[in-house]
């Protein structure tokens, strides 16, 4: 798809103070920062602060946005097609090939910037991590829960989901 | 063996905090014992005295990653685990995380997405869910035993969705402003009401239809019960959702029994009310076949159950007639934006996406203000039988298990609007079936609406001033 750059950029500041300099495009599919793009008077050149994102975080979210204009999306209309999680392309899921702290991290930085297909696929990875663990010691592990039930309480608490195990 | 695991009934308030409502306004409502977990809102973090260090490493400890995302962005990435034995296995890592996952809401999205309108209501959704699903499964205790101590923590949403689910909804249901008429003729109701576009009740009509009588809980079963009828996104057999209704379902958001088919499904039942005789003059009714608007529906639901605020489409007006129950009504006049609520340009769309009970708890009391604008508002009771003026808004709650039955109008009082509307809409296709009925079933009628509508485009003009050149 040969689709063309406009040429104008904005300058995106995350809260370490590190400054992009970011094709307005990309920078657009931010509706948040779509929305404070607008609110700016006329030919101010000032970076937009980002207090809630950090360079590193900032970076691959830029990232993404580069890829999916160059790269758009059919749209679905489907409530249902909206929740599946057996639907990530191959970039996407590179893409999602981190750390789940940083999956945590951008979930909670795409959920800000209000950018709805980043939030999906970030919501879907940690679903599909989460379905993928056998049990609760194995989510324990993925998230850094710490075990609060006694010994009783967690053989109390296995029962009640004892239905699980029922084909 | 006996577990030494402590058990605490959820219904018990034994030692508990009525800290609910410590440090709000003194408008306080009873919320019914506290909830069952010790979950509080944060605005009892203060009197409570803890150190807030701690609150926050038992977060980071009982949600692990989870706890770096608000708890509403929190229960929003649960949508996404459509597998009840994962949401089961989360809610066994912690505490918190079992009181996270054990939010009603996510585990009816699990019982509608698996089974539709296919489970039969079992005390909770939790319940349901694996009712369907395992249905040789006993659980160990009962709905309302915990199977562990629990560890109380604060949440406003967790908090604030249980209230919402729990609080008494009696102590909304004082005001009534509404006039009350019978032995009312055509032509007053038309002068009163109709064309002043005004809210009444009338109290002699109901009681006169066949189904004031036959509709009961009970009637309705034997009757009906083997019919499916819309639940929302589903449909299901009403002697099934009639178990759901008396259970009673301890939601936010109670499902909805609303269905505009009825009339095909049971045409028995449109023998058994009649609508009346103010609003016996349709001209909607000249659209043929599946191309008219929806415009009659019977409405079944339990206590927390009802619409938030909307105005009616295609500028109809409409009556509703309560069989048995009790339904709160707000109704706006069409130039007042009730509280909490945010009209689209067109003042036909609403984004709000709280719920009834959310906006009574929460903007209600702004109806009460000094200088706030007095809506009307009502509690209709069995027999009764409200009109709803053309483009007012309107939000109604059962406050108790309510049947009713409700059809929307287009008659010469708002004729003129209607036609209006659908000729400036994208979609002509309404518009032109519409008009083409109209013109040939009564000419003179068509040749009056076209002068009403020149005056109306003419005030609508003058009103926008002069156009700019440009």
């Amino acid at each position: 798809m040969a689709r063309q750059l406009s040429g104008k950029k904005v300058k995106l500041q995350s809260s370490d103070a590190k400054e992009f300099d970011v094709a307005i495009e990309f920078a657009q599919q931010s509706v948040t920062i779509k929305n404070m793009i607008e609110d700016l008077p006329d030919g101010e050149d000032n970076a937009i602060p980002l207090p809630n994102v950090t360079a590193a975080i900032l970076e691959k979210i830029i990232a993404y946005c580069d890829y999916h204009w160059h790269h758009p999306m059919p749209i679905t209309d489907e409530k249902k097609d909206e929740r599946r999680t057996d639907d990530i392309i191959p970039w996407d899921r590179d893409f999602c090939n981190v750390p789940q702290q940083t999956l945590f991290e951008l979930i909670l930085a795409a959920n800000f910037l209000d950018i709805k297909p980043l939030l999906d696929l970030c919501c879907k990875t940690v679903a599909n991590a989460l379905k993928a663990c056998k049990d609760p010691e194995d989510i324990r592990k993925y998230l850094n829960i710490k075990n609060d039930f006694t010994p009783e309480e967690e053989e109390a608490a296995r029962k009640e989901n004892e239905w699980c195990l029922e084909k | 063996m006996e577990s030494a695991a402590k058990r605490r009934k959820l219904t018990s308030s034994a030692g508990v905090e009525k800290a609910a409502d410590e440090g709000r306004d003194s408008e306080a409502f009873v919320v019914s014992g506290a909830h069952p977990y010790g979950v509080k809102p944060w605005g009892n973090f203060f009197f409570d005295g803890g150190k807030r260090e701690d609150a926050e490493r038992d977060r980071t400890e009982g949600l692990g990653l989870f706890a770096m995302l608000e708890d509403d962005l929190i229960l929003d990435v649960f949508v996404y685990l459509d597998s009840a034995t994962t949401v089961a296995n989360l809610g066994m890592a912690s505490k918190m995380m079992w009181v996270f996952t054990s939010e009603e809401e996510i585990w009816k999205e699990l019982c509608l997405n698996e089974f539709e309108g296919d489970w039969r209501f079992e005390a909770n959704w939790r319940r349901t869910y694996v009712k369907r699903r395992a249905p040789q499964f006993e659980f160990p205790n009962d709905p309302e035993d915990i199977p562990f101590f629990p560890k109380p923590f604060y949440s406003d949403i967790l908090f604030h969705s249980w209230q919402c689910a729990t609080i008494d909804l009696s102590k909304f249901t004082g005001t009534d402003n509404v006039p009350r008429r019978s032995n009312l003729s055509f032509e007053d109701f038309v002068k009163e009401y109709g064309i002043p576009n005004k809210p009444v009740i009338i109290t002699d009509l109901v009681p006169k239809w066949p189904a004031f009588k036959e509709w009961t809980r009970e009637g309705l079963i034997e009757k009906y019960g083997d019919i499916e009828f819309q639940i929302g996104r589903a449909s299901q057999k009403l002697k099934d959702y009639m178990a759901y209704v008396t259970a009673p379902p301890r939601e936010d958001t109670p499902l909805y029994l609303f269905d505009n088919d009825f009339g095909e499904k049971a045409p028995e039942m449109l023998k058994e009310y009649e609508p009346p005789v103010y609003f016996q003059e349709d001209y909607f009714k000249l659209i043929k076949g599946g191309d008219r608007p929806s415009f009659r529906w019977i409405l079944v639901g339990p206590p927390r159950s009802g619409s938030t605020f909307h105005k009616d489409p295609n500028y109809t007006s409409a009556w509703n007639g309560l069989i048995y129950g009790a339904k709160k009504w707000i109704l706006y006049p069409p130039d007042v934006v009730p509280p909490g609520c945010f009209p689209s340009e067109d003042g036909f769309n609403v984004t709000t996406s709280i719920s009834v009970t959310e906006w009574f708890v929460n903007f209600y009391k702004e109806t009460k203000k000094k200088d706030a604008f007095k809506p009307y508002e009502c509690v209709q009771k069995p027999g009764e039988l409200l009109f709803i003026p053309h483009a007012w808004w309107h939000q109604a709650l059962n406050f108790e298990e309510s049947v009713a039955v409700t059809q929307n109008v287009v008659d010469r009082q708002n004729l003129v609007n209607v036609a209006d509307f659908l000729k400036k809409k994208k979609k002509q296709d309404l518009w032109n079936k519409f008009s083409t009925e109209l013109e040939a079933s009564d000419p003179d009628l068509w040749q009056w609406l076209q002068k009403e509508l020149e005056v109306k485009e003419k005030a609508a003009k003058a009103a926008a001033g002069p156009t700019r050149s440009n």
